[in-house]
Parts: C-alpha cells; sequence; structure tokens
C-alpha cells in the first residue's frame, strides 16, 4: 500500500432551505505512511467534517461527494460493512471532549477489549492482556487498576489517554486526532502532545487543530483550511518561515509576540462566508489585503502547494 | 448507607406532613364527632364519640394521642366494620400489588420493545408511528381503556369476565387496561432516550471503531437509555399503588384503591388514614429500591451520595 489515505476532490455537504451547502469543497489530500500532518483552520472551517468523513461516520444528514481511498477501498461508496472493518483497525479517530468520548456505564477494559476482539479472532484473556499492553504504553499509571475503572474515575489527562490507547489499539496506519488537547488544561495538554509525537509508533497522524503552535510542535507538514478548502500546504518549517497565502500570513501574525513588551494582536478584519453564502472567486478575497479584481472573478487552482493568484514571498515582518 | 439515611429522613418529613394534614384536615371540617357520627345523630351518640375518640381533650393532646397512634400503626377501628383499620387495609395490599406486578410486567414487556424498535432507525415512517401512538393514547385516561375493554371483551364478545373474584381470567381486562395506559408514556421515553444515544460523542466513538449498527444499538444505546427509562418505570410502579384506584373501581377488585374510595364515600376516617399511610410506606419502598438500582445499573452514582 503506497498511501495511508488518498483523498480526491472530497465534497462534504449539509441539507439548507436553499438546498445542499459544502462544507468541505473540494479537497485533495494525500497523507504517507507515517507522515505526520496538521489540519490548521478556524472553527467552522470544515476541518472535523473531513475528519469524520475519512472513517465515514459523518452525520447521516451529510451528502459525502469525491473519493477517500484506503487501498482499494473508496470510503464514500464502500458498504458500510466493508468500511466497518477498517474503522478502528486500519483508521482510527481520537476525539476532543475524552469524557463524553467514552461510554459512562462501561469499564475502560471492557470498551477497549470490544475494539480488539472485533478486530482479531482472540480470546478475552488474549484481549485483556492487549488492553494492559496498549494502556501501559500510551502511560497510563498503575494499568492493572485503571482497567476496571469507569471513564468518570479518571482524570481528563488519563481519560484521554485512554482515548489514544483505543485508537492505537488495533495498530492502525493512520490516526486522526480532533484537537485532542482543548479540553484539556495547559501542563496535561503538553504531556499529551508528547504522547502525540512520539507514542504513535508506526501510524500515520493527521491532527486537526486551530493552534498553528501545537502543529509545528508535533507534526512535520501543516495544510491550511479555510472556509471548506485547503488553502495551502507544506513542511512546518516553509510554513512557518515562509507562507505564500495571504490567509496563512494572517494566522501567523494574528499570534501575540511575547518578547515584546505589549504584544499587539493582529486579526485579521472580517469573519469566513457562512456555509450558505454564495461567494465568486477567491473565498478569502474579500478579507484579503491582496485581493484583485482577478480574485473575485474565478477561484484560484492548487497550484505549487497554495491556491492564490498573489502567492506572497518573504518572511513575515 | 448515607443514600438510605436521606431516605428514611425523608419518610419522616412525608409521614409527619400526612399526619399534621390528616389531623388538621379532620378538625378543620367542623365538629369532628359530629361528622364521625354522620347524619341523623342524637346528641348522646355525639357525646359519646366525642369521649370514645377523645375529641375533648386539648388539641395539642389530640395531637400527640394522635402521633403515637401512627407510630404503633394504631389508627383506631374501621367505622363500617369495626376491624381494626390497619390490618383491615393490609388485607387487601397483596391483591394491588399483583395488579401492579403484572401491569408494569406486561407494560414492560410491550413497551420496552417497541419504544426500542421506534427509536433505533428513526426513520418518517417510524416517526409517524411513534406520534399517532403518543397523540391517540396519551391523551386517553385508564378509566376510558377500562371501560371499552369491558365493553368489547365482557359485553360485545363475551368472552372475559369484568369482575374480580371470578378466576383467572378476571385478571386479564384489569391488567390489560393498566399496561395500556401506562405503555404510551414508557414507548416514548425509551424511543426517545434511545434515540438520544445515537447523538452522543460515545456513540460515535464506537462507530469509529467499527462496531456494527446491532453492537451499537446492544452495548452502547440500551445500557444507557435504560437507565432513563428505570427512573420513569419506578414512577409507574409509585403511580399504580397510589393511584390504580379508578381502575380498581371499574372492576370492582379488591385491593387498596377500591378500599380508599369506599372508605372515603363512607366517611370512614380511620381506614382512609390507614391506607393512606399504607400507600406512603409502599411508595417510599419502591423510591427506595429504585435508588438501589440506579445504583447498581450506573457506576457513577456508585460512590457518590444520592
Amino acid at each position: 500500500m503506497s498511501n495511508a489515505i488518498e483523498i480526491k476532490n472530497l465534497v462534504v455537504s449539509f441539507p439548507t432551505p436553499a438546498g445542499y451547502s459544502a462544507v468541505v469543497r473540494g479537497i485533495n489530500l494525500t497523507i504517507s505512511p507515517g507522515d505526520r500532518i496538521a489540519i490548521v483552520g478556524e472553527s467552522g472551517s470544515g476541518k472535523t467534517m473531513m475528519g469524520l468523513s475519512m472513517l465515514g461516520i459523518q452525520p447521516t444528514s451529510a451528502q459525502v461527494e469525491g473519493e477517500i481511498l484506503i487501498g482499494d477501498v473508496n470510503m464514500v461508496s464502500a458498504p458500510d460493512a466493508v468500511a466497518r472493518r477498517l474503522r478502528g483497525n486500519y483508521i482510527s479517530m481520537v476525539f476532543q471532549e475524552p469524557l463524553t468520548s467514552l461510554n459512562p456505564v462501561r469499564t475502560i477494559s471492557s470498551q477497549l477489549s470490544e475494539s480488539v476482539r472485533r478486530h482479531n479472532s482472540i480470546s478475552k484473556k488474549e484481549a485483556e492482556e492487549r488492553v494492559l499492553e496498549v494502556l501501559t504504553a500510551v502511560g497510563i499509571p498503575a494499568p492493572k487498576e485503571r482497567m476496571k475503572s469507569y471513564p468518570h474515575q479518571l482524570s481528563g489527562g488519563l481519560r484521554q489517554r485512554v482515548m489514544i490507547a483505543l485508537a492505537l489499539i488495533n495498530n492502525p496506519q493512520l490516526v486522526v486526532a480532533d484537537e485532542p488537547t482543548t479540553a484539556l488544561d495547559a501542563t496535561i495538554q503538553a504531556q499529551i502532545l508528547d504522547l502525540l509525537r512520539s507514542g504513535m509508533g508506526d501510524a500515520a497522524l493527521m491532527l486537526i487543530t486551530h493552534d498553528l503552535a501545537v502543529a509545528a510542535d508535533v507534526c512535520n507538514r501543516i495544510a491550511v483550511m479555510y472556509a471548506g478548502n485547503i488553502v495551502e500546504q507544506g513542511p512546518v518549517a516553509e510554513i512557518l518561515s515562509n507562507p505564500k497565502h495571504p490567509y496563512t500570513r494572517g494566522l501567523l501574525s494574528a499570534i501575540p509576540k511575547f518578547d515584546q513588551a505589549r504584544p499587539a494582536l493582529n486579526p485579521i478584519p472580517g469573519s469566513p462566508p457562512t456555509i450558505t453564502e454564495v461567494v465568486s472567486g477567491c473565498r478569502f478575497a474579500s478579507r484579503c489585503a491582496y485581493a484583485d479584481a482577478q480574485c473575485t472573478a474565478s477561484e484560484p487552482e492548487f497550484i505549487n502547494n497554495v491556491a492564490c493568484f498573489h502567492p506572497v514571498t518573504g518572511a513575515i515582518k | 448507607m448515607k443514600a438510605v439515611g436521606s431516605r428514611l429522613l425523608q419518610l419522616v418529613v412525608l409521614l409527619g406532613t400526612i399526619s399534621t394534614t390528616l389531623f388538621l384536615l379532620l378538625r378543620l371540617s367542623g365538629d369532628p364527632a359530629i361528622l364521625l357520627a354522620g347524619e341523623g345523630a342524637g346528641p348522646e351518640t355525639i357525646a359519646a364519640i366525642r369521649i370514645e375518640y377523645g375529641f375533648d381533650k386539648s388539641l395539642t393532646e389530640q395531637y400527640l394521642i394522635f402521633i403515637w397512634e401512627i407510630i404503633r400503626l394504631d389508627f383506631g377501628r374501621s367505622l363500617v366494620n369495626s376491624q381494626p383499620a390497619f390490618g383491615f387495609v393490609l388485607q387487601y395490599l397483596p391483591s394491588t400489588l399483583h395488579l401492579t406486578f403484572l401491569a408494569i410486567f406486561f407494560n414492560s414487556v410491550i413497551a420496552i420493545p417497541a419504544g426500542v424498535w421506534l427509536g433505533a432507525k428513526p426513520n418518517q415512517r417510524r416517526r409517524q408511528i411513534l406520534s399517532t401512538i403518543v397523540s391517540v393514547t396519551q391523551g386517553t385516561p385508564a378509566y376510558v381503556i377500562g371501560l371499552v375493554l369491558i365493553q368489547i371483551f365482557a359485553v360485545w364478545l363475551g368472552w372475559l369476565p369484568s369482575i374480580a373474584g371470578t378466576g383467572t381470567w378476571a385478571w386479564v381486562l384489569p391488567v390489560a387496561t393498566l399496561a395500556f395506559a401506562l405503555a404510551p408514556n414508557l414507548i416514548r421515553v425509551v424511543a426517545a432516550s434511545i434515540e438520544d444515544t445515537t447523538r452522543q460523542d460515545y456513540y460515535r466513538t464506537a462507530k469509529a471503531n467499527g462496531a456494527a449498527p446491532n453492537i451499537l444499538l446492544i452495548k452502547h444505546s440500551l445500557p444507557n437509555a435504560l437507565l432513563s427509562t428505570t427512573s420513569l418505570l419506578g414512577a409507574q410502579f409509585a403511580f399504580l399503588l397510589s393511584g390504580a384506584l379508578i381502575t380498581e373501581f371499574i372492576f370492582a377488585w379488591p385491593g387498596l384503591g377500591l378500599i380508599l374510595v369506599q372508605s372515603i364515600t363512607n366517611l370512614d376516617f380511620p381506614t382512609i388514614q390507614a391506607t393512606v399511610f399504607v400507600v406512603a410506606y409502599l411508595v417510599f419502598f419502591v423510591n427506595l429500591i429504585m435508588d438501589q438500582i440506579f445504583r447498581f445499573a450506573d457506576p457513577r452514582l456508585r460512590r457518590s451520595q444520592l
């Protein structure tokens, strides 16, 4: 298998009174085995919906078009019975809210071994050994005792470790982590990021985040999403030092610089278009300092890792 | 243990409130001796009753005696048949308990699978079925269901008896009446709880791990949905113990409900009091048992104080 996943022209849309409106608008993305890519964007940019549709677990009202290829299986059109064998096995997901994402009335061990035994024909005892092994690997202290715990008996950080253990338990090729540290406090956040950086084994990681610092910390590649499109992608160093898309530059200069006596906030003016809003041309044009007539006339193609008619060069001041 | 303690405290407060209310009601409605003697009683009778029931003593004294009698479960003798009221009422308890258990059993057997079926796949057709059930049956009181069932099965078809005490078949219509009266609400709650679980994050997690629809339903939806269902079942149980009185009356069922209606009609105060206290105790024990069931079913409650 050459790629962990290959996404071709992915469109995810939802029914609105005015017909279907797309929240993901034609994304192309390839993730290689062992790759670490961050999907960075504001809330509402479609990054979570993209992640969910990669596993085929988008809300039932969503309409998904395009191709999501895992080997020769297209997750968009595959029958549920086929897609199910890949979920939690080949591709898995870590969610934002570790408390509500675990079943409150079942023990940690029962939830984890359920997933092991679904994808492997092994005995209950072997499954429990595997659970113990993976709980130890994600750094849960006293894992043997913790196995018998219920989710509410664990702290937020431990719960998120359990979620990661659940995602890793069948040695997947790709883990999608959707804002895995957003609900945690800062010190726990750092521990979980450590785990994502060094504890993922051979799995490729797609980290969905709104935080560029987190993205740069954990990943080697960044894709920036804006209003349903990937507008720029590249290696972390390249994106941080030499961003080409005006939106990426805006994001980077919006980060307050604490080396100055009084860090000034540099927000990007305006707000993204709503999903029902009809926009002609580039969806960032109305907020962009470089926009001209061409930008509102047609939508820029994604060429040379950026979707912009006027890619900018040089470092940010 | 702490939970049982706090429930016991609730029981004391509950019984205290009920007894004080009863005590005051009896005395607010005029001279209780006249009330107890009934219409057309002569002055000697009234005077005799006044002394027998201690209405000639001061209110405080009367209240303390009243409370002491209640603690000893001595509610006096029935004015109708002169038996001790408490023992008299207790005779009717098993029959009400039987009826309640059977009704709850059939109610659950019908409503839980129906609710799961409706909630598991909330498509257009199932939604319509659900809203039809709810709108047609939820507005129908139990006595209407009872009378309709009697009319059809006892009067027109002649298949089933409508009066208690005529053998096993006599159970069918009262149990059916109560089960049909309770089922729509239970169906609705089960369906809504099941549907609600499908929107929860843990459901999505299970799906993201490849769980098949039947596993999602059995291992993830049901255990959580049945928690909210259990609390309704407990409430329905308590409701039947205290509130099946109209159904018992319609079917002349020898239970607490019938006794309560009769004793109110006869102004048989000792029996009314005894019935009210028996029901209060029953509801208390049902709540206590429900607490324990919740503690068992919901790990989040096991170490907390309810």
